[in-house]
């Protein structure tokens, strides 16, 4: 037991210290499956660094290697390459039973032949605790949970939410340093899928546990985390807080993946100190990104469609030019307008057909202001325009 | 189209319902007369002339016909356990993990309910003539553990491929270490297979003539040999009610064991 107590170690502690407060490091991790010509590469160096106490999420589609990363944390499998750390320490070799990290299984796998209670107990009987102490532990997790009045029941027995909530007893009862959750709440009907991201969440701030949560649900996604990594095939596309995310995507896989979103052509121009982008048929509009330009560089930017804004356009003549460069206005022709109880959706053409969409609140109801085929302008602020990569992963 | 639809259909073709009422005439009449007749109060085993128990009585104060019984009680016992033993360790072993001639292996196994059992019961004779054993329990016992092992074997495979994989690394995860999570998770959620597998390689032992007349020697006549002898001589009533109770014991045992099989499937 000592030589696993690596927080009392002070070499370990100045070791990293861009790291040294990450609960689990994973460094360049690579996995792949098979041999020779049939190796399939399920992650290509992976590296993220997850802080103590934070809820981070793995979001990406289908088969983009969530479910491997989290079996290379628990332990199931090896990496091919790279070393994961926890707490500074490297686990990458350790057994998934001497790992102090537990998993919330996408199905759950509650053992069939226990009841609630025994499932909940398990950890703690498998790790020698006192018949006392189990019961004492497990009747909290009950509570916690909300499922005392159900403790003797078979797990066939029970409901898909009731055995969810199982299944984060289950792994919350030996009190692990990190929780890995692969899409606990996917097979839920939605409301019940709501009630439990809350209750997610309010499990995780009063246990302070460290949550590793993967989901392929962007909005999930946005509405639990601390931070979010999107993945896509294998790799780590971009880590940063859901606003972050949102608000900057860096990568044009992040931009749509997550909300809705236009993408715009340009190139970039960067005489008289301010960073801008020419867009054609349409002249300049000034972008607040700060990285840095090379003039005449195709890029792709990308407008969140609520940050869009239709006005009316009195000059129909200036198209060749914004109107006013401060608040990036431009011209565009209506094609659509869109009614979606909450919000209109605006759909206007750009000079080179270009479709984009503008999403306005009806907070005062509807009245659209605009018909199709009118001519209209549109603003947007420079700091809701992010340049995007468009490389594939 | 009408014409395919009607001709095309095996459900549809005519005389079929005919012929499955020969069939299952076949197979069960016979049956159903021997059981009859075990309750005819009478000698002859052509007239029926009344009810009566004598002939169990009979059979059941019959002292040799009670030894042979025991004998197929004894052998058909430690077979079962035995082979249902190796199978389970065969079994969990060839699920754990991948490797060469994996496929060929699971043949192998199955093999044996393939080829006719005339063969590894002489090959199996002339096995131990060689070693020089004596013939008797010893070999019999022997030769029924391994022609009840993919008996046994097929029914733990069936439960293993429907359990969920993902239960021992759910133990695994739970701190177990791979012995605990067989011993918590693994076995008791095969049990019923095992069951099955034991029940079903009971009956087979139990029902075994072939490979018993061949390896077995003085003192090891099971039931099945000794009904054969009494037949020899000239069927009576009693070889009616021995063939009874020994049907009633199997058809007991197969329910027991499909019960076995199909219980405790929760999830
Ligand atoms: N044991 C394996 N052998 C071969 N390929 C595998 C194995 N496990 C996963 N893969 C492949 O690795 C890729 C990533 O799989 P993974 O299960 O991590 O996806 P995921 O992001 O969890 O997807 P989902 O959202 O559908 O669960 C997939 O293309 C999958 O087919
Ligand atoms: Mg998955």
């Amino acid at each position: 037991m000592r030589e696993r107590s690596p927080e009392r170690n002070p070499q370990e502690n100045s070791q990293c210290t861009r790291t040294h407060d990450a609960a689990i490091d994973i460094r360049r991790v690579r996995k792949s499956f098979g041999t020779g010509a049939n190796a399939f590469v399920a992650l290509k160096e992976v590296s993220a660094a997850i802080r103590r106490g934070e809820f981070f999420t793995l979001l990406g589609p289908s088969g983009c290697g969530k479910t491997t990363l989290l079996r290379l944390i628990a332990g199931f499998d090896q990496p091919t390459s790279g070393d994961i750390l926890l707490d500074g320490e490297d686990i990458s070799q350790l057994a998934p039973f001497h790992r102090p990290v537990n998993t919330v299984f996408q199905n759950y796998a509650l053992f069939p032949h226990m009841s609630v209670a025994q499932n909940i107990g398990f950890g703690l009987k498998m790790q020698g605790k006192s018949k006392a102490e189990i019961d004492d532990r497990v009747d909290a997790m009950l509570t916690l949970v909300q499922m005392q009045a159900l403790k003797s029941r078979r797990t066939g027995e029970i409901s898909g939410g009731q055995q969810q909530r199982v299944a984060l007893a289950r792994a919350l009862a030996p009190a692990p340093k990190l929780l890995l959750l692969d899409e606990p709440l996917s097979a839920l009907d939605l409301k019940l899928r709501k009630e439990m991201q809350i209750e997610l969440k309010r499990l995780q701030n009063e246990t302070g546990i460290t949550f590793v949560f993967v989901t392929h649900d962007q909005e999930e996604a946005l509405t639990m985390s601390d931070r979010i990594a999107v993945m896509d095939h294998g790799s780590i596309l971009q880590i940063g807080t859901p606003r972050e995310i949102y608000d900057h995507p860096k990568r044009r896989f992040v931009a749509d993946f997550i909300g809705d979103i236009n993408f715009i052509e340009a190139t970039a121009v960067t005489d008289g100190g301010q960073a801008g982008a020419r867009i054609p048929g349409h002249g300049f509009v000034r972008l607040e990104d700060d990285r840095t330009l090379a003039d005449g560089e195709t890029m792709t930017l990308a407008i969140r469609p609520e940050r869009v804004e239709i006005v009316p356009s009195k000059a129909l003549d200036h198209i060749d030019g914004p109107r006013n460069e401060a608040t990036n206005e431009l011209t565009g022709k209506l094609v659509n307008v869109v009614y979606h109880g909450t919000d209109t959706i605006y759909h206007f053409t750009l000079a080179d057909g270009t479709v984009m969409r503008a999403r306005t609140q009806n907070n005062r109801g509807f009245a659209p202001r605009f018909s199709v085929g009118d001519a209209i302008g549109w603003r947007v602020d420079p700091s809701a325009i992010s340049i995007v990569e468009d490389a594939a992963a | 189209m009408r014409r395919t639809k009607a001709s095309g259909d095996a459900k549809h073709w005519p005389g079929l319902a005919f012929g499955a009422v020969v069939f299952f005439a076949y197979v069960y009449l016979p049956i159903l007369i021997l059981v009859a007749l075990s309750f005819n109060e009478n000698r002859t085993v052509t007239m029926w002339t009344g009810f009566s128990l004598k002939w169990y009585a009979e059979a059941l104060a019959n002292q040799a016909m009670l030894n042979a019984a025991w004998n197929s009680l004894v052998i058909a016992s430690v077979a079962a356990v035995c082979s249902t033993f190796l199978a389970t360790l065969c079994a969990v072993r060839m699920a754990r993990d991948t490797f060469a001639g994996k496929t060929a292996v699971n043949a192998l196994v199955a093999l044996p309910l393939a080829v006719p059992e005339i063969v590894p019961a002489v090959a199996t004779l002339m096995f131990f003539a060689t070693l020089g054993v004596t013939f008797g329990l010893g070999t019999v016992i022997v030769a029924h553990t391994v022609f009840c092992l993919p008996f046994a074997y097929l029914p733990i495979r069936a439960r293993l491929e429907g359990m969920d994989a993902r239960l021992p690394e759910a133990a695994a995860d739970l701190y177990a270490n791979p012995r605990r999570a067989f011993f918590h998770v693994t076995l008791p959620l095969l049990m019923p297979g095992i069951l099955s597998g034991l029940v079903l390689a009971f009956i087979i032992s139990l029902d075994d003539f072939i490979t018993t007349f061949f390896v077995g020697g003085a003192g090891s006549t099971t039931l099945p040999l000794y009904i054969f002898g009494l037949v020899r001589i000239g069927v009576t009533p009693q070889v009616n009610a021995i063939s009874s109770l020994m049907l009633v014991l199997s058809l007991a045992l197969v329910s027991l064991s499909l019960f076995l099989s199909r219980s405790r499937d929760g999830n």
